[in-house]
């Protein structure tokens, strides 16, 4: 079965570096039963079914945001809260300001 | 004029003499202070036919013009000159207490010359400057020394450098209150070559600030913008910068002895989350910083500042360790002997490969961690085995004929970033003025945190647009100077805004990008005239020809040479990368054709 990785605060809030999600056959699937099994955590990552800004979520270390991506047992989906470092990111301009 | 102490304080260490003049303001204008102003002046003082060891060299110290007001970050300060490890212009801004108090003597930049014929240290009281014999001094180590100096965060700060730059390590950083740096390109060198172990700041002047009430307005909506961001309130003062490791490590980016793979099967044993459950005491912030992502740790033997993310990777992932406390025991020698923990790290993970592979005769292997104290103090004193080592790395692996494997690009070693699996990453190593480095911009944000915004970090076409955005805007940054993580939580216009506010000149988003951009160039051309060219654009080749065997980067190499034509036109340059006259006449350089 696919297997959950956490980091960073969200270990906190589910008490567990990992969670395995059984009868999961997509990205969506295992959201949907990370939500039932523990709800703060799906909230400090989702915002409704969008991911909150800045949240990572990876899909054995590549980028995911396709919901209906299929997982497999086996696969390594990572959750990643906001995290900073290194340097200068650019934050968005106003609307209208333009370099 | 408001912002400026329009003061430069000039100091011949040959003759111990110094002499104060006006600061160009049209200068200034062009360039604000910090990293800008330094390149500017450098260029007139520090030509082609200058070894960044010999008493030609200067040391231009600068601060900005929002140094020392209290707006957010306003703490830092730059060194600029001519690195001893690259040949390249060097600039390297640190934290701390320092810059804001060296402000407070009344000077916006100071010039070191010469080279004193024993060993002195420098007392700035504002306009009382005292040159004070370091005959007893030279030899102590860094935490030592700012002790004896007379260390107070908020009324005396100390800089000095250690063994390492009075041994003239290629290396060697200048530090500050204790356990800042200026650490990269080998500055604690060129301090070392001039005698000077250490410049002491008291001052008292508070600076000008030309619309207090906008000022004070600013300074409550930047506050307000990074407790608000989840970046900057809670992500850095939880677990600091070392909370990258883990993400890097899973998406398959984090460079890992020496570079051989881009993924290390110990990262979560030195990863930021087991700092924060193991190893930390507490947070600690630098002057005027609302953030406080310092780490204050322990181990059995030391108790101090950091390990930031890269020094952490320099000598965890890099060279193979997973050993926690001896990486916080490394970073703290480092700092005490006044070495740069990248470099150091790096150049320790280089000696290991030429060892395991037969061309080097040493003892050194990947994994060892009680090898990582002994062989730091042999590099600090040039003894041994550290002779080869305290030089760098690609002095190092060009002595043992295989220049091939120094992680470094224009002899500056890589910082963590595996741009294997973060291409946009890999241009922006090639291209950075004072070789591989984060601090020049840094793709993390775009290619792997989705901060602004995720991109594809494995697409070359228009990514060179991206680096040069960053470029400019850090550019920019570093001659306000503040702290890039500020970044994180406030929108770029407030930097003009608040700029305009302290000065009184009005400055857009647009002109902040122009200095940006305007500094850049001149750094290229500075480069240029030193001999750089095209060719020194580079990467180590393992990194342009290995691709990873396994994990999320498996099959990448860095394209760079779609990425550095796309990325010479968006910069207006050539094809061999030289600005046009046209590009120069737009940044008001012209005159320095």
């Amino acid at each position: 079965m696919p297997s959950v990785r956490l980091y960073a605060n969200l270990r906190k809030l589910a008490g567990t570096k990992e969670l395995f999600i059984p009868q999961a056959a997509t990205l969506g699937d295992v959201l949907t039963a990370l939500r039932k099994r523990v709800p703060s955590l799906a909230d400090a990552v989702l915002e409704g079914d969008e991911l909150r800004p800045h949240v990572v979520v990876t899909l054995n270390g590549r980028h995911a945001a396709d919901w209906n991506a299929p997982v497999a047992d086996g696969d390594v989906i990572a959750l990643f809260p906001p995290i900073a470092g290194g340097t200068s990111p650019l934050t968005p301009l106003p609307k209208g300001e333009k370099f | 004029m408001a912002g400026w102490s329009e003061k430069v304080l000039d100091i011949d260490l040959t003759t111990q003499t110094y002499k104060t003049y006006p600061l160009d303001m049209e200068m200034a204008r062009l360039f604000i202070g910090g990293r800008g102003l330094g390149a500017r002046l450098l260029w007139d003082m520090v030509g082609p036919e200058v070894d960044p060891l010999s008493p030609e060299n200067v040391l231009i110290f600068t601060n900005g013009p929002l140094t020392g007001t209290g707006y957010q970050t306003s703490n830092r300060f730059s060194v600029t000159t001519k690195s001893p490890l690259t040949g390249t212009i060097l600039d390297a801004n640190s934290g701390g207490f320092w810059g804001m108090q060296f402000k407070k003597t009344g000077h916006d930049v100071m010039i070191i010359r010469g080279r004193a014929e024993k060993p002195v240290w420098i007392e700035i009281k504002n306009d009382e400057i005292k040159f004070h014999d370091a005959g007893e001094l030279w030899g102590m180590r860094v935490f030592a020394l700012t002790e004896k100096l007379g260390q107070n965060n908020n009324k005396r700060n100390v800089l000095c450098i250690g063994p390492a730059g009075e041994n003239l390590s290629r290396i060697a950083a200048i530090m500050n209150d204790r356990e800042r740096a200026l650490a990269r390109g080998g500055p604690g060198a060129v301090m070392g070559s001039k005698n000077l172990k250490a410049i002491v700041v008291e001052g008292k002047d508070r600076p000008e600030i030309a619309d207090k009430d906008q000022f004070k307005f600013f300074l409550y909506e930047a506050r307000k913008s990074l407790a608000q961001s989840p970046l900057t309130s809670q992500a850095l003062p939880e677990f600091g910068t070392v909370v990258l490791m883990n993400i890097m490590n899973n998406v398959g980016a984090l460079a890992t002895r020496n570079h051989q793979q881009t993924q290390f099967e110990g990262a979560e044993a030195i990863s930021g989350e087991e700092l924060t459950d193991n190893y930390l005491v507490k947070n600690a912030a630098c002057w005027a910083c609302p953030i406080a992502c310092t780490r204050i740790s322990r181990t059995e033997k030391v108790e101090g500042e950091g390990p930031e993310f890269e020094s952490t990777w320099a000598f965890g992932a890099q060279c193979g360790i997973a050993d926690l406390p001896a990486i916080i025991e490394a970073n703290s020698l480092c700092n005490d002997l006044g070495l740069d923990t990248i470099s150091t790290g790096s150049t320790i993970a280089c000696a290991m490969e030429l060892s395991e592979k037969g061309y080097m005769d040493s003892d050194l292997r990947f994994g060892l961690a009680d090898r990582l104290a002994p062989v730091i103090e042999t590099i600090a004193h040039r003894r041994d085995i550290g002779a080869d080592l305290a030089d760098g790395s690609l002095r190092l692996a060009t002595k043992y004929g295989h220049p091939e494997l120094s992680m470094s690009s224009k002899g500056l070693e890589m910082p963590a970033y595996d741009p294997r699996g973060m291409q946009g990453q890999g241009l922006l190593y090639a291209t950075s003025n004072r070789g591989g480095c984060h601090m020049r911009g840094n793709m993390v944000g775009p290619e792997v945190l989705g901060a602004p915004k995720l991109i594809d970090r494995f697409q070359v076409q228009g990514k060179s647009s991206f680096v040069i955005l960053h470029q400019n805007t850090a550019a920019a940054i570093d001659s306000l100077v503040l702290c890039k993580f500020t970044n994180y939580g406030v929108a770029e216009e407030y930097f003009a805004r608040v700029l305009s506010a302290v000065t009184g000149i009005k400055y857009s988003t647009g002109d902040m990008i122009k200095v940006g951009e305007r500094v850049w160039n001149l750094e290229r051309l500075y480069n240029l005239r030193e001999g750089f060219t095209r060719k020194d654009d580079t990467l180590p080749p393992r990194l342009l020809n290995e691709a990873p065997a396994d994990g999320p980067s498996k099959g990448w190499v860095v394209q760079l040479e779609p990425m550095l034509k796309e990325y010479y036109r968006g910069r207006g340059w050539d094809e061999n990368g030289v600005p046009t006259r046209k590009k120069l006449e737009e940044l008001e350089l012209e005159n320095l054709m």
